[in-house]
């Protein structure tokens, strides 16, 4: 009860302050007043949100984006789109401490052992998911509104950016499901290191796809030699630059050690910050990838200094949940659910949601099978490549960015941002059920947090 | 020269950093061992224990010198600086046990209300009549009322001037006999932050939005709103602070639930209060209020860890402080430094000499009468507050086109009052070279040095 009771107190102040802040504050209201407010409001509520539908056995996650949604424009509108978009911060600062964790939790030996196994496990989830849900798209194209008038490349195109989109999946939701419920164990190993290989894949394979998509719709567009060099300096110039900072990292740790929180807050927008920088390498337009800058530095220093950084990763143990609570939070206040308001598009929408669901099972039945993996456990690891959330809407707006702002875009973005939200919802719970019926939950030994031992 | 070149076509958030990164590197540095000589020396003591550094390179780093970081960041940062000051409210606020009347004798409460309202009068006489005076000109040119506007500057700056600093290791050392004195010294000092925030946080709500400068009649118009933001203010004040509460007892002892409510609620009540045009600062002491108030053990750990965070906290407002301030005041406002430098000397001394040797006869000619000459950090965080404050960056674009100084900004206000807690850091030193007698260590005293008693209380950089 106590629990509720601060929510709804919680709502109450911040509603009450939003309506009467213009009317007794002599002030001017500026975009970035209410930030810091937002902050508190989403902080707060998201965790309150779920330690209450933990109560209910549901994943925390889920509260967190339920609260989001529910303050969000589409609900009580404490949060509208500006405001939302002021919350950016949260979605770098989370990526790039999310890619920290990760690469914190990665053995090396582990890694060289399974690296073979974890690769082809990605490579046949991307290429039958963008296979399967291209296909279908192209297809049933004729019924879908926005390409039923358009001519056969707009159709090719969509149907191939969908697909890849589709395969995409959220290394952030699958970290926080795995985090809060304390999970080890071969399911939650395998899907964390899949959904970090298929995203450095999918660096590769979205810029191709992208290229080409750009090239077929648009007649002033064309194909540069350089890509492939373009992409390869991405790739390696982002592990590069990321071992350089965890060193740096252990550096601090070992020579000063103090103030870690701060410090590692720093040194996650540091790296947001380098990856905001773009640079042109053979005619293309590249930036080094959080994601994977994150994910060389936790390697590193786990596995160069794993005693010099025990504190550090410690720290950032504590340190993950107010994040993850304010990122998930925007993230659900950023939910676009316009698409639900048009019946037919809504109609698609559910089917592209099956047929994604379809072909990741799909793909994780033909992946165990091709790589041995226990049959105990191998029918439950599709549900750790449902969810969907900042990488897919990261490639969603990126697609838009490269396309222009013609219709068939903007309601593909639609659909797809509606696919996400679908996706972000109920990926969590899926993931959990998993994680429980394989009896992971739970079974994270204290001192070993960080530290992999067994093989998937 | 390059590395500022390149800065200077990065973008804003690799600069903040960039400026951070300088910040945490001098930070390093100045914490070796080849630099320990320096930090023992008179100046170093100085500049070490008041934050000074931070605000030097702030100044160093803000669009007055290098101008590697201007206002523009700082106002990207607005929503963390009022995070810190919320930060720094609250540990004000935490001061504030209802028992605390009872438990302190008469005189503590004296000694804090003579030197409350002394610095009121004195101070804020002495910062009107010269406020008055430079801003004359705004009449005749602007055809703008100023003497309101005087009236609410010179409280602000007569308020950042209540109370002084609470760090005494650098004034008394391990000499044991003075230990009383020093704690009576922390003691009026911990007491008189609350007034000067209580005094700041109705003064800021009252700093007018252009309005009073043009019509002084909108005063009576104004205050119905203001009396109505102030009870809305001290409203969610004490939701936040129940909210506190109740969330801290819900998250138990985990450290991660630990640290979402308290970063959590210190972004909340931050944020609420510059929705309501209040202070953070002033909002933030009502919930510390509030919480340290309430009944159970929960609060030694988020005393504990608001604590540890003081340092850090002091030096980012230190840092910006430095760099909203503007170095390049007129003649009238260095003037107005000066000024208000010796009128504290001269109330300070006087509190010292009077209150401070009642309360604690030990303290009679010793170096522990310095102690009030020295200025609170808190003023800085008050001066920061307003530069940042919304009203501030109204005001300075409201004058953009003046002129010759004859109107204060709000960035000028923060280097004013920089400029008299820097020269007041000094009257150690100079009562050293007056009375040397008082500063002398016995070789008994002298040996102890390195000992840390459970008295001490850790000095931090900054704030206390």
């Amino acid at each position: 009860m106590r629990i509720v009771f601060c929510w709804v107190l919680l709502l109450a102040a911040c509603y009450l302050v939003d309506q009467l802040g213009d009317q007794v504050a002599n002030v001017v209201r500026l975009d970035y007043i209410s930030v810091a407010m937002n902050v508190g409001l989403l902080m707060l509520g998201a965790w309150l949100s779920g330690l209450m539908v933990a109560r209910v056995g549901l994943p925390r996650v889920s509260g967190y984006l339920l609260f989001g949604l529910l303050v969000g424009p589409f609900a009580l509108n404490l949060i509208d789109d500006k405001q939302g978009e002021g919350l950016r911060f949260a979605g770098d600062l989370a990526v790039s401490l999310i890619a920290l964790t990760a690469g914190g939790e990665m053995n090396w030996n582990w890694l060289k052992d399974q690296i073979g196994k974890l690769f082809t496990i990605a490579g046949v989830v991307i290429v039958v998911v963008w296979v399967g849900v291209s296909g279908v798209v192209y297809v049933g194209s004729a019924w879908i509104p926005f390409l039923a008038e358009q001519p056969d490349a707009v159709r090719v195109v969509a149907a191939v950016l969908i697909g890849v989109i589709a395969a995409a999946n959220s290394p952030a939701i699958v970290m926080a499901v795995i985090n809060e419920s304390n999970a080890e164990g071969p399911v939650s190993r395998t899907s964390l290191a899949v959904t970090i290989c298929k995203d450095m894949a999918m660096v590769v394979v979205f810029a191709a796809t992208i290229t080409l998509c750009r090239v077929m719709v648009d007649d002033s567009a064309s194909l540069s030699g350089g890509f492939l060099l373009a992409v390869a300096v991405q790739l390696i110039g982002s592990l590069a630059v990321g071992a350089a900072i965890g060193a740096a990292m252990a550096l601090y740790v070992r020579g000063v050690g103090a103030h870690l929180v701060v410090f590692i807050i720093g040194c996650c927008m540091l790296i947001a910050l380098v990856g905001e920088q773009a640079f042109t390498v053979g005619g293309q337009s590249i930036h080094f990838e959080p994601l994977l800058m994150g994910l060389a530095a936790g390697l590193i220093m786990e596995n160069l200094w794993s005693e010099v950084t025990d504190p550090l990763f410690h720290e950032i143990e504590s340190v993950s949940l107010p994040v993850f609570c304010l990122f998930f939070g925007a993230a659900g206040a950023q939910l676009q659910l316009g698409v639900f308001g048009e019946w037919r598009v809504l109609v698609v929408l559910l089917i592209l949601v099956a047929v994604r669901l379809a072909t990741v099972w799909g793909s994780c039945v033909i992946a165990g099978r091709m790589v041995k993996l226990d049959k105990a456990w191998r029918g439950r690891l599709w549900l750790g490549f449902v969810p969907q959330a900042g990488v897919a809407l990261a490639l969603v707006l990126l697609s838009e960015k490269a396309l222009g702002d013609a219709e068939w875009v903007q309601e593909m973005k639609a659909l797809l941002l509606g696919m996400v939200a679908v996706n972000m919802l109920l990926g969590p719970l899926g993931l959990r059920w998993a994680l429980a019926r394989s009896g992971e939950v739970d079974a994270r030994k204290p001192a070993s947090a960080g530290v992999t031992t067994s093989t998937a | 020269m390059t590395l500022l070149a390149a800065a200077s076509e990065s973008s804003t958030g690799l600069r903040i950093l960039l400026g951070l990164a300088v910040l945490v590197a001098l930070a390093l540095a100045g914490s070796s061992r080849s630099v320990l000589p320096l930090r023992k020396s008179p100046i170093g003591k100085i500049l070490m224990t008041g934050g000074w550094v931070s605000v030097g390179i702030g100044l160093i780093l803000g669009p007055g010198v290098i101008g590697l970081l201007d206002l523009e960041h700082v106002m990207v940062l607005r929503p963390l600086v009022l995070f810190c000051l919320g930060w720094v409210g609250l540990m004000v606020g935490l001061q504030l046990r209802m028992e605390l009347p009872k438990m302190l004798p008469a005189r503590t409460w004296r000694a804090v209300a003579a030197d409350s309202v002394i610095c009121m009068i004195v101070l804020g006489a002495v910062a009107f009549a010269i406020l008055s005076y430079g801003m004359r000109g705004v009449v005749e040119h602007l055809g703008m009322e100023h003497h309101v506007t005087a009236v609410i500057l010179a409280g602000v700056l007569a308020a950042s001037g209540i109370g002084w600093s609470a760090e005494t290791r650098s004034i008394v050392g391990n000499r044991p006999h003075l230990k009383k004195a020093a704690g009576a010294l922390r003691v009026v000092s911990g007491m008189s932050s609350i007034v000067a925030v209580l005094v700041y946080g109705v003064l800021f709500m009252l700093i007018p939005h252009g309005d009073l400068m043009r019509e002084p009649e909108a005063l009576t118009r104004l205050l119905p709103t203001f009396g109505i933001g102030l009870t809305v203010s001290l409203t969610i004040a004490v939701v936040c602070g129940l909210l506190g509460f109740w969330m801290m007892t819900i998250a138990g002892r985990g450290n991660s639930e630990f640290l979402v409510v308290l970063l959590g609620l210190v972004a909340l009540f931050a944020g609420a209060a510059a929705m309501m045009g209040a202070s953070a600062l002033f909002v933030g002491m009502c919930v510390g209020v509030v919480i340290v108030n309430m009944p159970g053990k929960t609060l030694m750990k988020f005393q504990r860890v608001i604590l540890e965070a003081e340092h850090t906290i002091a030096m980012a407002l230190m840092l910006t402080a430095g760099v909203l301030a503007d170095p390049f005041l007129t003649w009238w406002m260095w003037g107005l430094v000066l000024a208000l430098v010796a009128a504290r000397m001269l109330v300070k001394t006087s509190i010292s000499r009077r209150e401070l040797v009642q309360m604690e006869p030990s303290a009679s000619n010793t170096a522990v009468t310095v102690g009030p000459l020295r200025q609170a950090p808190l003023g800085i965080a008050m001066a920061t507050g307003f530069g940042i404050s919304v009203h501030a960056v109204a005001t300075d674009e409201a004058i953009n086109h003046t002129i010759d100084g004859s109107l204060i900004t709000g960035n000028q206000l923060v280097m004013i009052v920089v400029m008299v807690g820097l020269l007041s850091e000094f009257s150690p030193l100079v009562s050293r070279m007056i009375h040397p007698e008082r500063w002398v260590v016995s070789r008994d005293e002298d040996a102890g040095d390195q000992v840390i008693t459970t008295d001490d209380v850790p000095a931090a950089e900054g704030t206390e």
